[in-house]
């Protein structure tokens, strides 16, 4: 009689062992150091401070811009060379990004497979990285774009341009300096049936992220509009090479 | 004792098989499994003391779960942190029952030696 409380200890240990275990493995799956360091509420309000920072300073650019247009049509209205100097200008904004595009071309939008919450939901658990669309995804198609003949190519209303980078920050992709996340709309100007064969291409772009559990949908369009590059260029450490430096 | 060993290694084969909590209750898990800790640290040195009810530590396991529970969930709604001070008072607790078991033992053995001398003698 004077052991019968081991049963009853036994089951508690047991049910103690069960709940260290379990919690062990929730905290060392929990890895993200986002979700440890700020709770969802601060990441919010931050968020929104940058949004309103940003709206703000997007309406300063456009009003600059306004500005420079203005002065430019001013300057070019009585001078036949200034004209063709303008039209330079316009070659040369298209190349840098600087001006909005319309053309035929491609929509091609990238998205996280949808089986993700059915597999989150069978497992309890899973590993996001498998299912999540990566910058090396994005970089691919847009390298096949443009080995396709693409003249110009936004990504969420991002111009890509010289300098634009693609890249993982964290769980979104930063491009031109702003976090996007899926889905991923990559507009691109070109020949519509070009580009949406090169990419898919048996083995191709296509096939490769679709078996990487990426949803992939590609339109072809007549008239897509690639957004203008809406930041300043600006060169602090390169300079064009004068003659008197060649020499 | 070899039952609440074998009892403790289904526990954690069980564990490792179970599904994992959402991360948002973890700290709940945290604080029941400090407080299950803790009763049965108090078990055992009851045990050791011989003066172990039944009654009282399955009441208190549970009991001691659930209030450290709820506890914690209501200093998450009053922002006052009610977890830590919970923790504090168990970990306390362990400590003390730690203790007091150990020198329980120790008082033990050494009397236990000196009857030996004793007849030796």
């Amino acid at each position: 009689m004077k052991n019968a409380y081991i049963p009853i200890l036994s089951l508690i240990c047991l049910v103690t062992s069960v709940l260290i275990t379990v919690q062990i493995r929730t905290i060392s799956q929990s890895k993200s150091e986002i979700t440890r360091l700020k709770n969802e509420n601060e990441l919010r309000d931050e968020i929104n401070e940058w949004k309103d920072m940003y709206e703000s300073i997007t309406y300063k650019v456009s009003d600059l811009e306004t500005k420079i247009t203005d002065y430019k049509n001013a300057a070019s209205a009585n001078d036949a060379t200034l004209k063709l100097l303008n039209r330079e200008i316009e070659d040369l904004e298209i190349l840098s990004g600087l001006t909005e595009l319309k053309g035929s071309g491609v929509i091609v939008t990238l998205d996280d497979t949808r089986a993700i919450n059915q597999i989150a939901a069978d497992a309890g658990f899973y590993d996001p990285n498998v299912y999540v669309i990566h910058d090396s995804d994005i970089l691919l198609v847009i390298n096949e774009l443009k080995a396709a003949g693409a003249e110009a190519i936004s990504i969420n209303g991002q111009r890509m341009t010289n300098n634009t980078e693609i890249r993982c920050v964290g769980p979104v992709i930063q491009i031109n300096g702003i976090r996007l996340t899926a889905p991923f709309k990559i507009t691109a100007i070109g020949a519509p049936d070009t580009l949406a064969s090169s990419l898919k291409l048996r083995g191709g772009i296509v096939d490769q992220i679709t078996q990487a559990d990426i949803d992939v949908m590609i339109e072809k369009s007549d008239s897509v509009i690639v957004p203008k590059f809406d930041k300043v260029i600006e060169y602090k450490y390169a300079s064009p090479i004068e003659e008197e430096d060649a020499q | 004792m070899i039952i609440i060993l074998l009892a403790i290694l289904a526990g954690i084969a069980v564990g490792l098989w179970a599904p994992i909590i959402p991360y948002e209750f973890a700290r709940y898990s945290a604080i029941a499994i400090v407080a299950a800790f803790d009763s049965i640290m108090g078990a055992l040195n009851a045990i050791v003391k011989n003066n172990f009810n039944l009654k009282i530590f399955v009441s208190g396991f549970f009991v001691n779960i659930v209030i450290a529970m709820l506890l914690t969930l209501l200093g998450d709604n009053l922002d006052a942190n009610i977890f830590l001070a919970a923790i504090f008072v168990f970990v306390t607790r362990i400590f003390n029952n730690f203790s007091s078991i150990r020198r329980e033992l120790i008082t033990r053995y050494e009397s236990k030696q000196k009857v030996n001398t004793d007849e030796q003698k």
